[in-house]
């Protein structure tokens, strides 16, 4: 191996076809991304076409193999890079121009390898039965976002409401909470039944991974919840990532177009689009308004509808 | 995984494959891997198609799934994988909606 990264394998040979799709599934139930590489042509000859598959893991170990050399561990390296973008990528490599990546498994030919990312689950953890909660949840599970709701009220949180959720949990919120480990492909979406709850919530969620945060309520209600959560010791850089208030900024009113702003929002988070920055709020924005906050907010309180 | 877990979709290609495997069925993958611009499926999108030509997914807005499905048998038969390319014409490309053409490259292999 001309790459120096660990391998799981003492050696790639003889790993066959179906042992790197287990790798992959273990991966994928792990919840943790990686890419699988394919040669899909080569010219020149390769023995055991049929096994020229590479599963690269997030730590860049490898099961199976494309072939080894130098043009292995760059497939490897943009296997890494692939996991972060998620777009797929076809590489190709002209061996006859570059001697020095090939293998002795292509003799003097072009190797096209094709690399595609295998990402876990977008998962949303919706705090919150009500309203808002019941539309966004189902919005979430339509985009393709796995949803758990969470509510200290069983009327509001039980299969028969959420039937597609991968998981409901009905109790205490501290309890429940204990529990969850959102991770960066998670999101948390607060509108509980109470300010108190919200806070409760957000409280815990600050300290998580979860790559996005957003909490319901007007500006006056977020500051309210700011000041008690500093007051109660939570760093202020930890506060200022919390998208509040919640959604693009688009006038939504009903539960149903509230729904529609904040699922925007994840999309922009999720996709890395503009949007993000020129039409969403953090809770930052209270003492540096960012373009998108110095629009005129409306002070009314969305409580009655969560 | 969590006990509870709703499919994203009961039409996911690579989980069709899994289940047509797990039955003992031939299946084969076919996956776009090159495509242009403006395009109906990107890059990554798959093909599932077991061994009586039923299939799951899509690799284009419809306009080349059949010549793919075709190869896939072949590709059961043989074993051998294959990469597939195909020109669609502004014209063609015209009809089934798009504003353009452009060349889609589709890797077909026997994964069970």
């Amino acid at each position: 191996m001309a790459h120096d990264r660990p391998t799981h394998e003492p050696s790639a040979k003889g790993t066959s076809l179906m042992d790197v799709f287990k790798e992959l599934i273990k991966e994928q139930e792990e919840g943790r991304p990686c890419a699988l590489a394919t040669i899909v042509n080569a010219q020149g000859s390769i023995p055991a076409s049929n096994t020229a598959k590479m599963l690269v893991r997030e730590d860049g170990s490898i099961a199976g193999t494309v072939g080894g050399g130098l043009a292995e561990g760059k497939v490897i390296a943009e296997a890494r890079e692939i996991m972060k973008t998620g777009t797929p990528r076809m590489i190709s490599f002209n061996l006859h121009d570059n001697p020095l990546l090939d293998s002795g498994m292509v003799c003097g030919g072009s190797l096209d390898v094709f690399v595609e990312p295998y990402l876990p689950a977008i998962s949303l953890y919706l705090f919150g039965g009500g309203h808002v909660g019941l539309v966004t949840a189902e919005f979430a599970h339509r985009i393709g976002y796995e949803v758990e709701i969470i509510d200290d009220r069983p009327e509001f949180a039980n299969a028969e409401r959420f039937p597609w959720a991968r998981k409901v949990h009905a109790g205490p919120w501290s309890k429940t909470m204990a529990g969850l480990a959102p991770n960066s492909r998670s999101m948390v979406f607060i509108a509980t039944h109470g300010h108190v709850f919200d806070a409760e919530v957000l409280t815990w969620a600050v300290t998580t991974s979860a790559g996005y945060i957003g909490m319901i309520g007007s500006k006056r209600k977020i500051q309210t919840v700011r000041s008690k959560l500093l007051t109660a010791g939570t760093p202020s850089d930890r506060l200022n990532r919390v998208h509040a208030p919640v959604g693009l900024d688009i006038g939504a009113d009903t539960p149903e177009e509230i729904a529609v702003a904040v699922l925007a929002e994840m999309i922009a988070h999720v996709r890395g689009g503009r949007a993000l920055k020129t039409a969403s709020r953090t809770i930052s924005d209270l003492d540096h308004p960012s373009p998108a906050a110095t629009i005129e907010d409306g002070d009314e309180d969305k409580r009655a509808l969560a | 995984m969590p006990d509870q877990t709703t499919p994203l979709s009961d039409t996911d290609p690579h989980t069709q494959a899994q289940d047509w495997a797990r039955e003992g069925r031939s299946v084969a993958l076919a996956t776009v891997v090159s495509t242009w611009g403006s395009s109906p499926r990107p890059a990554g999108s798959a093909l599932a198609i077991d061994g009586e030509g039923a299939f799951v997914g899509s690799v284009s807005g419809g306009c080349i799934e059949g010549s793919v499905i075709r190869e896939a048998l072949e590709v059961m038969e043989d074993g051998a994988p294959r990469l597939l390319s195909f020109s669609v014409s502004s014209e063609q490309a015209w009809e089934v909606g798009l504003s353009c053409g452009g060349e889609v490259r589709v890797f077909v292999e026997k994964v069970a």
